[in-house]
């Protein structure tokens, strides 16, 4: 009776078999090849561990889905339940069967990287039992959760997405460590190197995962006799699609929103910093020593003053309610031109190094450093795209020097902008295209190119083009899809028609007009 | 397909031969959610006969097999199968049961050997010789897949399937459901001769009338899950019977009689009454009225068509 089932198992998912037995394959060529490409991490168990987040969980996945869900979804399961054999014992033979077929996966690929390391790596039975139990463990782990998966029907393929999409928005987030939760941790970077240490509390976590998600299979397929897996089977309807869909999206904007409104406002401590809040700005300065001079403070107080000063006017110009953080550190050891700008979406804000001994307050280069780097992760990147480059570099470039610069002809003659300008003439679809476009400038030409398109964007008048960058850069974009629904009806395009009547084309001849006055330079 | 000899119904039944009970279902009930599947359902099948169990779509003869198989399990109620009174229905007395599904579901990629090899690995008593027999007899190539089969071969394996292992109850859930005429007389001519040359007690529902009565020894009829009747079908004939009056006539029927039906056609009135033959032949009526027995198809109709009002 079982051999039966097992045989008919084995026959009727022949496909699946050598399906997988093709991953393994293609492990053990992983293994193989790991040799000659200088063995990545020193040692051939720390490529296992990074296949195994790819070849046991898609093994058991194919497995759960021949094994469980093509039995309810082909109805076939109707005609092995009137055969004499109590239903229970069908789930098990499946369970065994599927839990077997992938624990001979991670014990074979096992042996395999050990094979290919055996003159490297020195082999304890400790560490053998280690890398043996967290292996399987792993295994039987993806194989519970493909099983209890199986069961989902029509749902599988949402439950799946909803599953992968939480853990790496969970990781992405910062907030929970995935990598370093049950089983994710047995199989983390540490996998190839603890020799000593049991991960007991992993292990436990993995038993307890593997326990619930074992019994939640098991009580999808005999519950009300199987007829919740039989009806999640059927096919899924439009009307439900849509929902399914609509529901979906909801919890990724409220997940999104949420986390968003649960990060620390303060992501970065400085000890002994100085503050400034300044509207919507907010900066602290400190120095990377114990004790800074007299005059080391003097010039944090002043540039943490100065930026949040610069930064507040933006916030009011652009309409912004808040701005990143931002963190000026002083490093003595830095060259006076030495500039670092770490950004960070989440949390969102900017670490600016520099020796602010040898920087004025004033500094137009460190303002356009900052600006750039506070309004980029004040939208998660997103203006660094092809149409809206230019918005944010020719913003960064005019702000600082706005009041100095009023004609094209005034900002060439700025510090900066005297070399000679390789393109002359930009047309509309440059505009869309603006990453490409930059890529015919040299950095230089690339700051005077977008400076001139901004004085270019006044000639509509000082509040239009105030509106019309305010609607591009004063957006504060959440980390979710809401961001990308609103760039999705926001177009630059649109923007620009919008609040300064004119459009891409026109401005794009503007523009030009601006470049041509170049040929006037001293 | 070699021809059978079918007996003439009713020549064989069991109850001559052995009064034994191999089947006893009392007061089933079986709910889906708040769906009453079914309400209360005894029945008693008799070695050796031939069970008709009649019913509209969604009478509850599916849930009420199921249940008797032990696929799904009663909420109350109790089974006695092959001598063993159980709630629900064990895998050993399950090897007993020959069971032919309402649809079925074979794997396609199987040959109709391999889908006989695989089944007989759950049965004990399997007898492979009596199985290729079978599908020689049905004229079904062994070698060939479930998926190049007709429906009506498909039917025909699902019976040799269910009759290899020598069962000593042969339940078939609506067999001839999706069946052409033909193939659907073929089968049930088939169904029979394999019960009256085995003795093998058979039980099977359907919702064709003309099926159950060419076929059944005694009959059981369901609607809204509880049983209606259950005995012979020439019982049925003697009990029912249906009353032509003019309108202006007001009937007074004596007690002991249920009212099936009430209608009025063609301006005469058509009351249907169940009683027994003794009462039918001491009723007193006026001379405008006439009483007739009714054909099957009339008495079932009349059955499930309306709730019986007892006078």
């Amino acid at each position: 009776m079982i051999r039966g089932l097992i045989e008919k198992e084995c026959r009727q998912h022949a496909t699946l078999l050598v399906f997988i037995a093709l991953l393994l394959v293609a492990g053990q060529l992983a293994l193989v090849s790991n040799k000659f490409l200088g063995n990545a991490g020193g040692s051939s168990f720390f490529l296992l561990s990074q296949l195994w987040f790819y070849i046991l969980p898609l093994a058991a996945l194919v497995l759960g889905t021949g094994l469980v869900a093509t039995e309810f979804r082909n109805k076939t399961q109707l005609f092995l339940e009137g055969l004499p054999m109590p239903r229970w014992m069908m789930l098990v033979v499946k369970y065994l069967l599927g839990l077997g077929i992938v624990s001979i996966c991670a014990v074979a690929l096992l042996a395999g990287a050990w094979w290919k390391g055996r003159d490297a790596e020195a082999m304890t039975v400790n560490f053998a039992l280690l890398l043996l139990v967290k292996s399987v463990a792993w295994a039987w782990f993806c194989w519970s959760v493909c099983f209890a998966h199986g069961f989902l029907g029509r749902y599988r393929g949402w439950a799946g997405v909803t599953l992968v999409l939480g853990l790496l928005l969970l990781q992405g987030m910062g907030g929970v460590m995935v990598t370093h939760f049950g089983p994710f941790e047995l199989i983390s970077n540490r996998f190839a190197y603890e020799r000593f240490i049991w991960p007991v509390e992993a292990l436990w976590v993995t038993a307890a995962l593997i326990m619930v998600t074992t019994l939640a299979g098991f009580a999808f397929g005999l519950v009300r006799d199987a007829t919740v897996a039989s009806m999640m089977s059927e096919k899924m309807s439009m009307r439900e699609k849509v929902v399914l869909t609509i529901m979906m999206l909801a919890g990724m904007v409220a997940i999104g929103t949420i986390h968003e409104r649960s990060t620390s406002q303060k992501p970065l401590n400085l000890p002994d910093s100085v503050d400034f809040k300044r509207g919507s700005a907010t900066v602290s300065a400190a120095a990377a020593v114990t004790t800074p001079t007299a005059e080391e403070k003097l010039a944090l107080t002043a540039h943490a003053m100065a930026t949040a000063e610069m930064l507040e006017q933006v916030g009011a110009y652009l309409g912004c309610e808040s701005l990143p953080p931002v963190y000026i550190i002083h490093r003595r050891d830095f060259g006076t031109d030495t500039t670092e700008v770490d950004d960070s979406q989440t949390p969102k804000r900017v670490v600016v190094r520099r020796n602010l001994l040898t920087t004025k307050t004033e500094d137009v280069d460190l303002q356009s450093q900052i600006l750039a780097a506070v309004l980029g992760v004040h939208q998660l990147g997103r203006l660094s795209s092809d149409t809206r480059g230019w918005v944010l570099e020719g913003f960064a470039t005019w702000w600082p020097v706005r009041e100095m610069a009023r004609t094209p002809a005034d900002f060439i003659k700025l510090p900066g902008h005297e070399g000679k300008l390789s393109v002359r003439t930009l047309r509309s679809g440059d505009l869309e295209t603006w990453l490409k476009t930059e890529e015919r400038m040299e950095p230089a030409e690339q700051k005077t190119c977008t400076g001139l398109g901004m004085i270019a964007l006044g000639d509509y008048g000082d509040e239009p083009r105030r509106r019309f960058l305010g609607a591009v850069l004063g957006y504060s974009a959440p980390l979710n899809v809401r961001a990308t629904l609103h760039d999705w009806l926001h177009p630059v395009d649109r923007t620009l028609k919008s609040t300064t009547g004119s459009d891409l084309p026109a401005l794009a001849q503007k523009w030009s007009t601006a470049l041509q006055t170049e040929r006037a330079k001293p | 397909m070699k021809s059978f000899e079918t007996p003439p119904s009713g020549a064989m039944i069991q109850t001559d031969v052995s009064n034994s009970n191999v089947l006893e279902v009392r007061n089933l009930k079986r709910h889906f959610g708040k769906v009453p599947a079914v309400e209360s359902v005894d029945l008693n099948v008799v070695a050796g006969e031939i069970y008709g169990f009649l019913g509209i779509n969604g009478a509850g003869k599916t849930t009420t097999i199921r249940s008797i198989m032990g696929i799904i399990a009663p909420e109350s109620g109790t089974i006695r199968l092959v001598g063993e009174t159980t709630r629900r229905t064990s895998v050993k007395q399950r090897r007993s049961i020959g069971y032919v599904s309402q649809e079925q579901n074979f794997y396609p990629w199987m040959t109709c050997k391999a889908l006989g090899k695989f089944v007989g690995s759950f049965y004990p008593n399997w007898d492979a010789a009596e199985f290729s027999r079978l599908l020689e007899v049905f004229s079904i190539p062994q070698d060939r897949k479930v998926s190049a089969l007709s429906g009506g071969m498909k039917a025909k394996l699902a019976l040799a399937l269910a009759v290899a292992p020598r069962p000593e109850l042969l339940i078939l859930d609506e067999p001839t459901a999706g069946l052409d005429p033909v193939a659907r007389s073929e089968f049930m001519e088939i169904i029979v001769a394999q019960s009256r040359q085995h003795q093998r007690t058979t039980f099977f529902s359907s919702h064709l009338i003309d099926e159950v009565e060419r076929c059944a020894d005694r009959i059981g009829i369901i609607h809204a899950g509880r049983m209606r009747f259950e005995g012979q079908l020439d019982e049925l004939h003697d009990q029912v019977r249906c009353i032509y009056s003019p309108p202006e006539i007001v009937l007074e029927i004596p007690s002991g009689f249920e009212s099936w039906r009430q209608r009025e056609v063609d301006g005469v009135m058509q009351h249907t009454f169940r009683g027994t033959p003794e009462r039918w032949d001491a009723l007193e009526l006026p001379a405008q009225v006439v009483v007739r027995r009714l054909p099957l198809e009339a008495i079932f109709i009349a059955c499930v068509s309306t709730e019986r009002i007892a006078i």
